[in-house]
């Protein structure tokens, strides 16, 4: 954390070594939230080059008492927000993916339910996928996503429960897993 | 274990992010239990989905284009400053014009003759009287206007080249502008030329200086 605040330091003194450490330091995994969250490389890239400008744009405001990458993380999320609104405004290209069995056999490559998953993940409502992401895939706590995203903790707890709620449904309906009378019951 | 305690069991861990999977609470009752055993087996192929995520790689030089964007930002934000900057100026030559005439405009309320609505600056009919002013006075005052017309004049066609990139719209304020320096130049003792530019000499003149 201190070495941190020494980098945040030298990138306010406006030293551009130190911005590049900082970018550098943190892009992946800025880069993995954007990717899960806006589901292509080229839009995510934007999302991460929009988010890291903002952030060493506004640097002087994050206080330092407190968590960086949840700061981090809230603007990455905001940039997000706004690309998948702009792409809502816009006509697209993109097929609509219909959750409809593709048969293929139960023993897939593990490579394809990771895809299963993502096109799971594209389904989900942003906040709830946002949520999902930060907990699962970066393993922030849910007092640190709470504070990303402006949210009650409960509420966040809610939304990570339902987005792994909702990628089981979808993955039974694309029969990734086994859909049964109890998934009713029980999801 | 019931199957109340089995799914409160299974959040906690889930919460926790802890390994559900190989909890024995939970595989044995799943075990006996086919519902609770599905909701085992469908949170484990999830958790697979998400361990055999693809990764794809991102641009290497992220980090370059991010500091090319500060600096496009910075140039655009300092380029506004120096509209701001010309803007100023302009607003000063007129203030200062208008307080070297002093007494010789008047302010006139056009709708008190015409009906219309604007108050509008037109000049005085006649001229200064010579003798109002001490040869001192007049001196300091030509001196003070050469002053100011060689400021302007000397970077006149530059300050207004970042804004053009920005807002090519500038051009013909840039040229009212300088006609009317030019116009203001001749008006100084001593200098030679008596006709007035054409305003076309002075378009020309900046798209030299921006090209």
């Amino acid at each position: 954390m201190e070495d941190l605040r020494i980098l945040v330091s030298r990138c306010l003194e406006g030293e551009q070594s130190a911005m590049l450490a900082l970018v550098e330091r943190f892009q992946g995994r800025v880069f993995g939230l954007c990717y899960r969250m806006l589901g292509n490389r080229e839009d995510a890239e934007d999302a991460v080059q929009e988010t890291f400008v903002r952030v060493l744009k506004n640097l002087a405001k994050w206080d330092h008492e407190r968590d960086f990458e949840p700061w981090l993380f809230a603007i990455a999320g905001n940039r997000c927000r706004t690309a998948l609104a702009s792409r809502r405004r816009r006509p697209t290209s993109h097929a609509f993916i219909e959750p409809l069995p593709d048969h293929r056999p139960d023993a897939a490559p593990a490579r394809d339910l990771g895809e299963e998953v993502q096109l799971g993940l594209e389904q989900l409502r942003s906040d709830y996928r946002q949520a999902f992401v930060l907990f699962h895939q970066h393993e922030l706590g849910y007092e640190q996503i709470a504070t990303a995203m402006s949210r009650p903790l409960g509420t966040v707890k809610t939304w990570i429960h339902r987005a792994r709620r909702e990628l089981i449904r979808f993955l039974q309906q694309r029969e990734v897993i086994e859909d049964t009378s109890y998934a009713v019951r029980k999801v | 274990m019931q199957c109340e305690k089995f799914e409160q069991r299974l959040q906690q861990l889930l919460d926790d992010r802890k390994n559900f999977e190989q909890d024995d609470m939970l595989r044995e009752h799943s075990r006996g239990c086919d519902a609770c055993g599905w909701v085992l087996r469908t949170q484990s192929r999830l958790f697979a989905g998400l361990r055999s995520f693809p990764e794809p790689s991102f641009a290497q030089d992220l980090g370059l284009r991010v500091l090319d964007q500060l600096r496009i930002d910075r140039r655009k934000r300092n380029n506004k400053r120096l509209w701001m900057a010309a803007l100023a100026t302009a607003a000063g030559i007129m203030i200062a014009l208008l307080s070297l005439a002093g007494d010789h405009v008047r302010f006139r309320q056009q709708g008190q003759q015409r009906g219309g609505g604007l108050a509008l600056v037109t000049p005085a009919p006649r001229q200064m009287p010579a003798g109002r002013l001490t040869e001192q006075e007049s001196e300091d005052i030509r001196w003070l206007m050469h002053q100011l017309i060689l400021r302007i004049s000397d970077q006149r066609f530059e300050m207004f080249e970042p804004v053009d990139q920005l807002a090519s719209g500038i051009r013909p304020l840039a040229v009212t502008f300088n006609f009317a320096l030019d116009t203001l130049r001749r008006t100084l003792p001593g200098y030679s030329r008596p006709q007035p530019a054409e305003p076309e000499v002075f378009y020309r003149s900046f798209r030299i200086s921006i090209s």
